[in-house]
């Protein structure tokens, strides 16, 4: 059920890829940079971000006047700030689409996990950045959102009192929370280059960013939202006050919808439950590779005296499986015989998948169960099963 | 038919241009006059256009692939 599920949301991705290939250039398509998107849009956050932070004041009484006096008094300031909300909401649609996209086109798994994995952590860490950015403005739906977190924290059993105490920087709200929050904000956004790295270490031709058209389009659309909606705070928090309802931003703060619905507890749960669910759904099919018919052959192997060191291999490789290191001796064929490199394949990379034996014009690659006689006995066979039907 | 509808890409695009140009005016008339959410919403659009404007030409093979 899940699996024909799944085939068929690669099939409706597929279709879709194909119909906005029909209206724009195919290498202008949105959807193959969906990561790149986001890391576009995480750049300008970052630059928007430093830009607020030069105006910011973390502390109880600074905090809301010094968000008005950047968006009222600060020439273009309500510009920057809309456009770092609305770049917010469009770095989590941007991820939330490469999630989908990879998970249903079934690149997820294997020697992918580490992506997937990697991109799991990007996700919640860039939700918790995004849901402290709405603590800092310090108006009556930060109060509400610290009020209903705290809850949630400390129903956590055993650790639930010291989560609250590290969340708000002390026993209660307090002069130390509001640096506390910018702190929640701004650790986990760098923490998400080092998270980025992880994302991209295993990968060779990584689309870490878009072409230049959507680039334009993307910018060009958060300055249209920014001065046609500009980002407005509530009124300021009081202290010892309980405010009641809040605008919901239903990209970062729809568990606190649940927690209104039901418990604060419930909701983090749910919340956990989705991140833990997340992170284990490249492990969720039972078959074996080798029952998928993958990994049945063998990883790459270099035939030593046939590779020139010309590295076609290491750069079609798209899992980074390929080294090149000096060569310690010269190859035996004619064209390996000057060679100053050599091609190493590190098997735990490998998947298996052919490229480099494609990518190699001087016969210097194999898979060891997929070698020529192999292929030419399998043609044959098929041909043996075929010619009684042929005839 | 291929030649025509690049005509009317090129065509379109000029228009575009055109649009583009406007915008320019009104991130002036914005700076100038302190209604700075109109001239950035104007260099918005100035930029959604400039895009579009790159895609015409892709499509009316003016332009090559990256």
């Amino acid at each position: 059920m899940y699996r024909r599920l799944l085939l068929a949301l690669q099939s409706a991705t597929l279709r879709l890829d194909t119909w906005v290939n029909r209206v724009l250039p195919q290498d202008f398509n949105p959807l193959y940079y969906t990561g790149g998107l986001a890391n576009l849009f995480l750049t300008i956050l970052v630059v928007s971000g430093i830009l607020i932070f030069l105006y910011y004041e973390p502390s109880l009484e600074g905090a809301y006047a010094s968000v008005e006096f950047l968006t009222h008094h600060v020439p273009y300031g309500v510009v920057f700030r809309g456009i770092h909300r609305y770049a917010a909401d469009a770095y989590l649609v941007a991820i939330l689409l490469h999630l989908f996209r990879n998970w249903f086109t079934d690149r997820y798994r294997e020697a992918r996990d580490s992506q997937w994995l990697s991109g799991m952590f990007l996700l919640v860490v860039s939700g918790f950045a995004g849901f402290t950015g709405y603590l800092l403005v310090w108006d009556e739906r930060s109060q509400l959102l610290t009020s209903l977190t705290t809850q949630a924290l400390r129903s956590v059993p055993l650790i639930g009192g010291w989560l609250e105490r590290v969340f708000l920087g002390g026993p209660g709200v307090s002069d130390t929370t509001l640096p506390r929050f910018l702190f929640l904000h701004i650790g986990p956004a760098m923490t998400l280059y080092v998270l980025l790295w992880w994302h991209y270490v295993r990968l060779r031709h990584p689309k870490i960013w878009p072409p230049a058209v959507w680039v334009l389009f993307s910018l060009g659309l958060l300055f249209i939202l920014a001065s046609a909606l500009p980002a407005a705070s509530g009124p300021p928090a009081q202290p010892g006050a309980s405010p009641e309802g809040f605008q919901v931003d239903w990209f970062f703060l729809w568990p606190y919808v649940l927690a209104r619905w039901t418990a604060p507890g419930w909701a983090l749960a749910l919340v956990v439950a989705l991140v833990v669910y997340g992170m284990v759904i490249p492990y969720t099919l039972r078959e074996t590779p080798e029952q998928r018919g993958l990994r049945a052959l063998g990883q790459a192997v270099v035939v030593e005296e046939n590779c020139t060191g010309c590295e076609l291999c290491y750069y079609d490789c798209p899992y980074n499986a390929i080294y090149m290191v000096p060569s310690p001796y010269p190859g035996k064929s004619r064209a390996a015989a000057n060679r100053k490199l050599l091609a190493v394949v590190v098997d735990s990379r490998c998947v298996e998948c052919g490229i480099c034996i494609g990518a190699c014009p001087f016969e210097a690659l194999e898979l060891p169960r997929m070698l020529d006689k192999d292929v030419q006995q399998r043609i044959r066979r098929g041909a043996g099963a075929a010619a009684p039907v042929a005839s | 038919m291929t030649e025509d509808r690049s005509s009317w890409y090129v065509a379109l695009a000029g228009f575009l241009a055109v649009l583009a140009l406007a915008c320019v005016a009104l991130m002036v008339y914005g700076e100038w006059f302190d209604r700075r959410l109109v001239a950035s919403g104007a260099m918005g659009v100035l930029l959604v256009l400039y895009a579009a404007i790159v895609v015409l030409f892709r499509k009316a093979r003016l332009t090559a692939e990256e």
